[in-house]
């Protein structure tokens, strides 16, 4: 559209440019192509409103971002309130009730699987669809797809919660619902990015921003590891077996479970970065140029590191050292993307001072760091035969979790909601700033705790007296894990709380909202509170 | 030539391939004929206000009719 009414302007300075080069002749050519055009412009002009209306009436999906919002908020305390408390049962274990269900073999992955796909998969939902239809100026591509994507991964959600607790279980870690849940997975993760890639070929800019790179990424690899590691033979409605023998099936697993880590985990992540960072600090990513190399290089890496999983395994020591060689090479394009995300706060640090959702993402980029740098220490074989299987790697996995993928959903959630609602601000700032801290000193509990817990169980796990007998029983190392344990409880616990603290505000926000907010008169008490 | 010294040519020749593939995406990230266009591409997360505006008087709207 705009380049046909581009084209007599054009004519018309080249008309001018020319002016003096060309002949008497030519002169009068160009003089009746241009009236010509001028003509068909002045003829196209009624049209043009109305070509101007239709594409200008276009508004955002805002009502699929509010769902999955809520949802992910909804789910996060959940799965967080399973997490504290299976917490709990690592000191009280008198809370297994001795229920096959309630113990915590089944509420472990229970936890796992509410935390990463019902609560970061919502926030990557929502912030997918919100970053993509804002970066290309267009509307999703199908309300009803999306909305399809919303009530098909809730009531996927709703079914592991069902038969997790019940005991049906494929057993390969995060992935551990049976074959029946797996295809209908497949079913919303293929619609998810038909809404996803068609939104993006009916954009209304050139570039594609860079947020959308990383998104897109982390919804082909899911579909991609998802059904590779889910391929299985099933021998009833709730029962089946992968089709990979033994080893392959452990490489299988960790390729597809380190990749959770690397594309669902990181590069989702990486594109709510992207997006709300520049955003929520006014100021453009530090480098473009940058997080273009930074994509390249962080996708082409991640998919190699899965071995390191299987250290000390059957698995080839060829492959397990090319994996720990990958996860090193690993550190650079992270500590890159983490620079590029820090750095575009370089010239206006004083903004971390009085905006706590920016301090959420800045601190949450930081977090991010650490754990990149923490992993690939982890992934060398010989720091790996001490940390395998300890506290460590809980504790690992928890600084990126809590501190980054959860710190940067909650900063990206603050600046959703206003705007979702058509409000300034959140109900209240205090709040935002008091989970803040609670969610701070949550991590830092819960690592610390888990740092100590997983030294000291390696440690004493693998002393050996001069007879060659083990020094320590493992019950004597688990009676000396029973401090760290509590210690993560209460981390864990201030966490939740924070959340409870997020979901007051979440609910008084749109409260303001329903009252009135969204009409014009109520401006002057939205501005009270901003 | 046999099929296994087929393959491991091949892998040789793609390791080369993407690590050719890689470096040209650097230096064409990086190149000076980029640079405006970088730019603009960094600033696309500040020219999404306008549907925003549309997208809140439209449920403004819906409000009032309910």
């Amino acid at each position: 559209m705009s380049e046909n009414q581009n084209r007599p302007l054009i004519t018309i300075t080249e008309y001018i440019q020319n002016d003096y080069r060309i002949t008497f002749l030519t002169y009068i050519i160009e003089h009746r192509r241009c009236v010509a055009y001028a003509a068909h412009t002045l003829q196209t002009v009624p049209e043009e409103p109305n070509m101007e209306t239709q594409t200008s009436a276009e508004t955002y999906n805002y009502r699929v971002v509010r769902q999955f919002a809520i949802a992910s908020l909804v789910w996060g305390i959940v799965g967080m309130g399973l997490g504290v408390f299976i917490a709990a049962q690592m000191f009280l274990p008198q809370l297994n009730f001795d229920l096959p269900w309630t113990s915590f073999g089944r509420l472990r992955p229970l936890h796992t699987n509410a935390v990463i796909f019902a609560f970061a998969g919502s926030a990557l939902f929502a912030t997918s669809y919100y970053v993509v239809q804002r970066t290309s100026q267009s509307r999703l591509i199908s309300d009803e797809a999306a909305a399809f994507t919303f009530w098909g991964w809730q009531a996927v959600i709703v079914l592991v919660a069902i038969t997790l607790p019940l005991g049906y279980t494929t057993t390969k870690e995060y992935a551990e619902p049976e074959w029946p849940i797996n295809i209908l997975i497949a079913i919303v993760w293929l619609t998810y990015a038909y809404v996803f890639f068609g939104t993006i070929a009916r954009r209304r800019v050139k570039h594609i921003y860079v947020a959308n790179w990383f998104y897109g990424a982390f919804i082909i690899t899911i579909a991609i590891l998802h059904v590779v590691n889910n391929l299985a033979i099933p021998v009833g409605w709730f029962e089946s077996y992968s089709i990979f023998p033994g080893t392959i099936d452990a490489m299988v697993q960790w390729w597809y479970g380190h990749n959770a880590v690397g594309f669902y985990l990181t590069a989702g992540f990486l594109g709510m970065m992207y997006y709300f960072v520049p955003k929520q600090a006014n100021r453009p990513i530090y480098s473009y140029r940058l997080s273009i190399v930074h994509f390249w290089a962080l996708i082409a890496t991640y998919v190699w590191a899965g071995g390191h999983h299987l250290h000390y395994t059957p698995l080839p020591e060829w492959a397990q050292t090319a994996s720990m060689i990958m996860s090193l090479i690993l550190l650079a394009p992270s500590w890159g993307g983490m620079i590029n995300g820090i750095m575009t706060l370089s010239g206006a640090w004083y903004k971390l001072r009085t905006d706590p959702i920016l301090r959420f993402l800045i601190v949450a980029v930081s977090f991010y760091g650490m754990a990149t740098f923490e992993g690939p220490l982890m992934s060398i074989r010989t720091v790996n035969a001490l940390s395998h299987s300890t506290d460590w790697t809980v504790g690992h996995v928890h600084s990126g979790a809590l501190g980054w993928v959860a710190m940067i959903s909650f900063g990206a959630l603050y600046h959703l909601f206003p705007r979702l609602y058509g409000l300034k601000s959140m109900f209240s700032i205090p709040l935002i700033n008091l989970h803040f801290w609670l969610a701070t000193i949550g991590v830092v509990l819960y690592t610390v705790s888990m740092w100590i817990n997983g030294l000291l169980q390696g440690l004493m796990w693998r002393a050996v007296n001069d007879d060659g007998t083990l020094t320590y029983s493992f019950v004597e190392a688990l009676e000396a894990s029973y401090p760290g344990y509590v210690v993560r409880f209460i981390g864990g616990a201030f966490f939740l709380g924070g959340v409870l603290v997020m979901a007051y505000n979440v609910w008084r926000t749109v409260g303001q909202s329903e009252t009135g907010a969204l009409d014009d008169s109520t401006d002057a008490v939205q501005g009270a509170n901003a | 030539m046999a099929w296994e010294t087929l393959l491991s040519q091949f892998k040789g020749l793609h390791t080369l391939l993407m690590i050719a593939l890689f470096v040209g995406i650097c230096i064409w990230a990086f190149s000076p004929s980029r640079q405006r266009e970088n730019e603009k591409a960094a600033h696309l997360v500040f020219e999404d206000e306008d549907m925003e505006a549309r997208t809140i008087e439209q449920q403004r709207r819906d409000n009032h009719d309910e």
